[in-house]
């Protein structure tokens, strides 16, 4: 994937992300999942560095989100399991099959959209979606977010280590919750200032509000090839989806 | 002298008020190196913003190359890019300056903003090259050192390879070695002609300066570092270099001493002439 241009491979990975979100069979969503999969090995990412990203959170909050699905009284169906016979309170296989497509949907997302960031230096995604049309102050407010979240990030952190140092006993959740809110407004304060002293020196190097950039990259024959292979593949799944091959 | 910049009267009050600057007057002239000195909150980075037309005087005047600086001005596109074509302004926090997602991007931003394409291409390579830090052009600004982002921020200026450079406490917080690269570039700036403006705590930067001005919220001293450090400084909250202050002291013991040193290269010099050695 990395020696496939930018903006190919963006456009291709949404194909295979809308081809799985317009899934809505089991088998269909398992095989976008295992191309996926493929695509990573093929990339040379590590697999389980992979599927720990895409595994752990997103799809376990999309699964606990989808639990009131499974059951009777969400999802009327065949019961599977009673949990209560007065009122009636009973998982259906109907709303067990609709909880499972939804996770493995969601997960199938998560992986494709993942590949992105995980195959292409971020200022190339930035680029190339540039390129597609995407409005520059959206980039330019994107690549800011990017630099700049880890630096914030830290900082809580060291807020957080500096009052861990500082605290001779456990605190209880209100006080926790005081001194929270006092930690993010020293954040917001931080971020405000830093803001300002950002936007002076990008003034001071010349910005004057359009975003200019160098874009390298060519389209050749293997991206071409690339893409219509993935239009041609999501078409083929998708007719298999809706039991027409 | 070329005069580069001339401040008349410049007086500043951030919008709550408070004075930063109060009638301040100084000249700047080509190819020196200036350095200012003075406590913390005495208003040197709003002196800074405003030789480098980011914000401009409450009252007062400012003068780059003979014209007046406004804010008017600064809006017409060309003057603005000329102007920062030859004003570059090293900030104190690197990462303010580092806002793109890789080091190249970061020292091509100036000069795809003030040159052709083509050009900026050539300086950004070269000035990648010329600072060392090629092998960093992928890598993300928050996974470099401080010593590499302050190099790194040092780069993006001399990518429009400015006539005037400003540097807001250049060798805070760096390591030895960081902080003697960051001393040996300042003084390839003189040597290369360019005018430097600095902000500094570090007693042995303020001595490579030509004259140094020290601030509190009004100019309270103008002239040369030897000057400088041979008054009592206690008073104005400076520091003095470790070899100046021993030989103060020795001064002050009633052994002849006529001059102080700056440096320890200065005071080996000194002593050789003294014991004749």
């Amino acid at each position: 994937m990395q020696n496939i241009e930018s903006r190919i491979k963006i456009i291709s990975l949404v194909i295979l992300l809308i081809g799985a979100v317009m899934s809505k069979n089991i088998i269909t969503l398992i095989i976008f999942n295992i191309i996926a999969l493929l695509l990573a090995y093929l990339s040379n990412i590590p697999i389980k560095y992979y599927l720990k990203r895409v595994y752990i959170f997103i799809p376990i909050f999309a699964g606990i989100i989808s639990i009131p699905v499974i059951f009777n009284f969400v999802t009327p169906g065949h019961d599977i399991l009673v949990i209560l016979n007065n009122p009636h309170i009973s998982i259906t296989y109907e709303g067990v099959i609709y909880a499972i497509t939804f996770t493995l949907r969601v997960a199938t997302c998560v992986s494709y959209a993942i590949l992105i960031p995980m195959t292409t230096q971020w200022n190339k995604v930035t680029y190339a979606i540039g390129k597609l049309g995407v409005p520059d102050i959206v980039i330019t407010i994107t690549n800011l977010a990017y630099r700049y979240i880890f630096l914030l990030l830290n900082f809580v952190l060291d807020m957080m280590s500096s009052r861990k140092s500082r605290s001779i006993r456990k605190l209880g959740m209100l006080e926790s919750w005081i001194l929270g809110g006092k930690a993010i407004g020293a954040l917001f304060i931080k971020t405000y200032e830093m803001g300002e002293d950002t936007y002076y020196a990008m003034l001071s190097r010349g910005y004057t509000g359009e975003i200019k950039y160098i874009y390298n990259e060519k389209i050749t024959i293997k991206d071409i090839l690339f893409l219509i292979f993935s239009i041609i593949l999501v078409v083929l799944l998708l007719l298999f989806d809706r039991g027409i091959l | 002298m070329k005069e580069v910049y001339k401040l008349i009267d410049v007086s500043y009050k951030y919008p709550n008020g408070v004075v930063a600057l109060e009638n301040v007057n100084l000249t700047i002239y080509k190819n020196e190196i200036v350095t200012i000195l003075g406590p913390n909150g005495a208003g040197k980075t709003t002196l800074l913003k405003i030789l480098d037309g980011l914000i401009f005087p409450s009252k007062g005047e400012v003068y780059f190359e003979g014209k007046l600086l406004t804010e008017k001005l600064l809006t017409d596109k060309k003057l603005m890019a000329d102007f920062r074509k030859k004003v570059g302004f090293v900030f104190q926090n690197p990462d303010v300056m580092l806002f793109n997602p890789t080091v190249w991007d970061e020292v091509a931003y100036s000069p795809l903003h003030l040159y052709s394409k083509e050009k900026a291409l050539e300086v950004t390579d070269k000035v990648l090259k010329d600072m060392k830090i090629y092998h960093l052009k992928d890598r993300h600004p928050y996974n470099l050192s401080g010593g590499e982002k302050k190099k790194v921020s040092i780069a993006c200026i001399l990518s429009i390879e400015p006539e005037v450079i400003l540097m807001d406490e250049p060798t805070a917080s760096l390591d030895p070695k960081s902080r003697n690269e960051v001393i040996n570039l300042i003084k390839s700036f003189k040597e290369k002609g360019k005018t430097v403006i600095l902000i500094t705590h570090d007693v042995n930067i303020a001595s490579l300066a030509d004259r140094c001005y020290v601030l509190n919220k009004k100019i309270i001293f103008e002239g040369t570092p030897k000057e400088l450090f041979s008054l009592d400084l206690d008073e104005l909250n400076l520091d003095v270099p470790d070899v100046s202050k021993l030989f103060i002291k020795l001064k002050n013991m009633g052994y002849n001493i006529n001059e102080i040193p700056l440096t320890v290269d200065e005071a080996v010099n000194l002593l050789t002439k003294k014991f004749k050695i």
